[in-house]
């Protein structure tokens, strides 16, 4: 059964590139543009793993992080900003990774696999 | 005890006598006032101008007519009229004045006019005749008909039909006399042509002299007492002068007379004994006191009614010493008094102690002494006044010869002394007044209370002063030519001096003191002071009737009422740094008689504030400052406000880029399409290393704006230096190995450095960045880390093309490019030199063009325990 990884970034372009990379690496995508989203997927249905971005047009994709470590302590998050300066407090929040955009979708399948399968 | 028993003696002994016979007239002299030299005064300012001609103007001005023009006399000061104001240098023929008080000057060219300060000419071209050539002597008629003619050096005066001639000799005047006046006040003014102008003072409102007579005292029935020189006592009183002389029934030298409590009494010799006298409304009574002294020479009145008598000259046999007459006779020997010699002066204070002051100082008399003595031994012996009596020995200025006793109406007592100048005692402490405490001289004759102030007599004519409060003024300027002795104020408040001249004639001198205080003017005053509050006053007083020389007056001035500056003769004042706002300056004069304006010449002045204190300059200020707190807030908001564009900008640009970089590597995996041609995959990979390459620039321009904002922080650790080198030339080598270029390391043993890592890692990416960029191929580029004392210095050095030495320091600003064809925007260099300065680093670079560049950064070396 494949994994499943639950994409939010508020960039359209973004979640249509970076999920058909996922997908091809055989993960199960859903993708999410809104924390409100994330929020009401994550009471849905929790997923292997989240590529979260930080920056999103209804909240802080750090707020989702925290929420994340208290209600789903095993769940592993993968932060995607663009902001370099955040990577410190994502970590520091519990995040399991950190990339930078841009990233190379070499970069992204490494960190990916790295949390997936240690 | 022998010697007491002859003071009893002495004291039964006193033989009685009276004389009831009638009083003879006394005829008193005075001298010529011509013949007194302190009458006449010289203007040396007029000498050798060759004075012609004299005139009194109606304001009281003395005109003076020269060979060398005309000058004006006024106030204490000459005014000289020049050529280009008055008549010009020329000899002055004759000046007269009309009843309309203007002034005519006759000179060879005609006769000018002055009117009201303007001169003007009233006849053109009419050359007068000089009435110098060929004129008689001057001759004058005062107001009281004598006739005066001056002469070759002197002058003769015609009164009732005497004729007297003074040779002018003690003044001096010598030559021929030209002119003469009499001027309002009475004073004669002469002109001498080789002396210049002189002035006689023959007014006796201020000054009178009496010849052979010494001024006593001033009874409180209205007479004036005197002794003349040929041992008479003489009474001025309305009705006229009387004498008594022995034959009158007067001793045969009287020596002082006081008032006692009832009626006058002289005390002196008479036949060679002591004697004492009453006068008893018609006649004297005289007793004598043999067996005591020679004479008695001075007297008091004690506040308890008894007339103390002081001896002088006690032979052999004599016991000397006091007399005390209080209903009864009292003798107090020179032994009980405690050796005090010859008496000179006794005075009494209101606490009711005598003291008396004698060739061996002073010696003080206390009743209450006595009182006590009696009351606790009943009859005993006379030895008890030897403890009423005791020399004042405290004081060592008090041993000595006294010459003056004086008691001030609020009961001071003052001391005279020979050598000592003079001492107050005011009840309890003594106060010493001697030349250094700015006396003149110590030698006093003697002291008196002239209208409530204290003055002194000098010995040897040295001068009379007065006391002001502040220090001692010199008073009363008659020139004695002689020996005072004696000085008091009379009941009509005219003031008495008695001198003997060096041929030892005796004389009175009365000198009127003026009431009628000065008038005080300021003749400069600045009503506007400028900032720094220096300012300057002068000003002149001027005596009614001029009977102080406006020379002689002295003045006193405060500001904003504060203390009087002690009277001086000066006539101006600079005050210095005067604070600014409104103030009062007032100066006021004073008479030699001690009379002060009593309205002080009043000025009120402004002392402008500084400029920086005015306030439109306060203003000015706190305008500019609001003004600069905007700007520089508007800067800093301005600023921010850039680094947040250029974050947010940067950030936006990133999301773009990323989608499209993450596009182009789906494309090139293969993802969500067909396979690619072979220069489809190389454009499509030269578009990613462009992304790549727009990624790089905006994560410095990102660093850039977020340190010039101050908002970089760093994540300093702990780590050795030399790995984080090692693995960046290692992450290298592909790129070098690319360009075929020789990347060395050179390294020393670890290095510790306290730092951001990646930071650190950053700025050496970009050094050897640089370094394989701008090195052709085949180059070398050598690292190499050091530890210098407490540096780690990082160098990295490359064969390329150098660097121009002035553009070593431009490399380092920001969108500097060495070559427009670069791959970046300049920032790099900027970037590493600031993050290397945020870890207390410097960044330098060596280089030579042709033959390559050397960069180098320093970061302290962290000090640790172990290595």
């Amino acid at each position: 059964m494949s994994k499943k990884v639950l994409l939010v970034d508020d960039d359209p372009n973004i979640l249509e590139g970076v999920g058909d990379r996922l997908r091809t690496y055989g993960l199960e995508v859903r993708c999410e543009a809104t924390a409100a989203g994330c929020y009401a997927t994550l009471r849905e249905e929790v997923p292997d793993l989240v590529l979260l971005d930080i920056r999103l047009p209804d909240g802080d994709g750090l707020d989702i992080l925290s929420h994340i470590r208290v209600h789903h302590l095993a769940l592993p998050v993968l932060m995607i900003s663009s902001i370099r300066g955040a990577e410190q407090e994502s970590l520091k929040r519990g995040a399991q990774g950190f990339l930078a955009k841009p990233f190379k979708g070499e970069d992204l399948k490494k960190a990916v696999f790295q949390v997936l399968e240690p | 005890m022998t010697r007491f028993t002859f003071a009893f003696f002495a004291l039964f002994a006193v033989q009685g006598f009276c004389f009831s016979a009638f009083a003879g007239s006394y005829a008193p002299s005075h001298p010529d006032p011509v013949e007194e030299p302190w009458r006449w005064r010289a203007f040396p300012e007029t000498r050798g101008i060759g004075v012609r001609c004299i005139a009194e103007g109606k304001d009281g001005a003395i005109w003076v007519g020269a060979d060398t023009g005309v000058r004006r006399y006024s106030e204490g000061e000459w005014r000289v009229y020049t050529q280009k104001d008055g008549p010009g240098a020329g000899p002055i023929h004759r000046i007269r004045v009309a009843p309309d008080s203007a002034v005519y000057v006759t000179t060879q060219e005609g006769v000018w006019r002055f009117h009201r300060w303007e001169w003007t000419r009233q006849q053109e071209g009419v050359p007068a005749s000089d009435p110098f050539q060929g004129q008689g002597a001057p001759r004058l008629q005062t107001r009281d008909g004598t006739v005066w003619i001056g002469g070759e050096g002197c002058l003769t005066a015609l009164r009732g039909g005497t004729r007297k001639v003074y040779s002018l000799t003690h003044v001096p005047l010598f030559g021929p006399l030209l002119d003469l006046i009499e001027a309002q006040d009475g004073s004669l003014y002469l002109a001498s042509r080789e002396e210049g102008l002189f002035r006689l003072d023959l007014t006796e409102a201020r000054y009178k002299t009496w010849e052979n007579l010494h001024a006593a005292c001033s009874s409180s029935d209205g007479p004036l007492w005197f002794l003349t020189q040929d041992s008479a006592v003489v009474r001025q009183e309305a009705a006229g002068w009387t004498r008594y002389g022995v034959g009158e029934g007067m001793m045969d030298s009287p020596a002082q007379v006081v008032e006692g409590p009832d009626g006058v009494c002289v005390c002196g010799s008479h036949r060679g004994v002591a004697a004492t006298g009453r006068w008893r409304g018609k006649r004297w009574e005289i007793q004598r006191h043999p067996g005591l002294a020679r004479s008695l020479c001075c007297a008091c009145l004690a506040p308890d009614g008894s007339v103390w008598f002081g001896s002088e000259g006690a032979g052999k046999g004599e016991p000397g010493g006091l007399l005390r007459f209080n209903r009864e006779w009292r003798h107090f020997t020179d032994e009980e008094v405690g050796g005090i010699g010859d008496v000179a002066a006794l005075a009494s204070t209101p606490d009711g102690r005598v003291w008396a002051g004698g060739s061996r100082g002073l010696h003080v008399f206390d009743p209450l002494r006595l009182a006590g003595a009696r009351s606790g031994q009943a009859s005993t012996s006379s030895g008890q006044g030897g403890r009423a009596w005791r020399p004042v020995a405290q004081i060592e200025e008090l041993t000595g010869p006294v010459t003056a006793l004086h008691v001030t109406p609020d009961g001071d007592l003052w001391v005279g002394t020979r050598s000592a100048g003079a001492l107050r005692f005011d009840g309890r402490t003594w106060a010493i007044h001697n030349t250094r405490t700015g006396l003149p001289s110590n030698g006093v004759s003697c002291i008196a209370t002239v209208d409530s102030s204290l003055s002194v007599v000098l010995d040897h004519n040295r001068g009379i002063l007065r006391q002001d409060g502040q220090g001692w003024v010199r008073t009363m300027d008659a020139d004695l030519s002689a020996e005072t002795e004696g000085l008091f104020q009379d009941r009509q408040g005219a003031v008495w001096l008695n001198g003997v001249s060096r041929e030892g004639q005796w004389k009175a001198i009365r000198y009127q003191p003026d009431r009628d205080p000065p008038e005080t003017t300021l003749t400069l005053k600045p009503d506007r002071v400028a900032p720094s509050g220096n300012a300057a006053w002068e000003w002149i007083g001027k005596d009614p009737h001029h009977s102080t020389p406006q020379e002689e007056l002295q003045y006193s001035h405060r500001l904003n009422g504060g203390e009087w500056s002690p009277f001086a003769s000066q006539r101006g004042y600079l005050f210095l740094s005067i604070p600014q706002g409104t103030h009062t300056f007032e100066v006021r004069a004073r008479d030699r008689d001690f009379n002060v304006d009593p309205t002080p010449a009043v000025h009120r002045f402004v002392v402008e504030p500084s400029l920086w204190s005015t306030s439109w300059w306060i203003w000015m200020g706190a305008f500019l400052i609001l003004g600069m707190v905007v700007l520089v807030k508007q800067i800093i908001q301005r600023d921010r406000q850039l680094s947040e564009f250029v974050s947010v900008v940067s950030h936006d640009m990133k999301t773009p880029l990323t989608a499209i970089l993450v596009y182009i590597d789906n494309l090139l995996d293969g993802i969500g399409g067909g396979t690619l041609t072979e220069k489809q995959a190389r454009t499509l990979r030269r578009a990613r290393d462009n992304g790549e390459r727009l990624t790089r620039m905006i994560n410095d321009l990102l660093d850039l704006s977020r340190m010039e904002a101050g908002k970089l922080r760093l994540h300093r650790t702990s780590f050795p230096l030399t790995e984080s080198v090692r693995e960046v030339v290692e992450g290298l080598q592909p790129v070098a190995g690319e360009k075929g270029i020789d990347l060395t390391l050179t390294e020393e043993a670890d290095v510790y450095v306290r730092a951001d890592r990646d930071r650190i890692e950053q700025v050496l990416t970009n050094l050897m960045g640089n370094a394989l960029k701008f090195t052709p191929q085949g180059g070398r580029v050598q690292v190499e880390v050091r530890q210098i004392d407490r540096t780690a210095r990082v160098g990295v050095s490359d064969t390329g093309p150098g660097i121009h030495p002035n553009q070593q320091e431009a490399i380092f600003q920001r969108f500097h490019q060495v070559k427009k064809e670069d791959m970046g925007i300049g920032l790099g260099l900027a970037i590493s030199k600031k993050l290397v300065e945020l870890h207390r680093g410097r960044v330098w670079v060596q280089s030579q063009v042709g033959k390559g560049s050397k960069f180098f950064f320093t970061l302290p070396v962290e000090k640790r325990g172990k290595g």
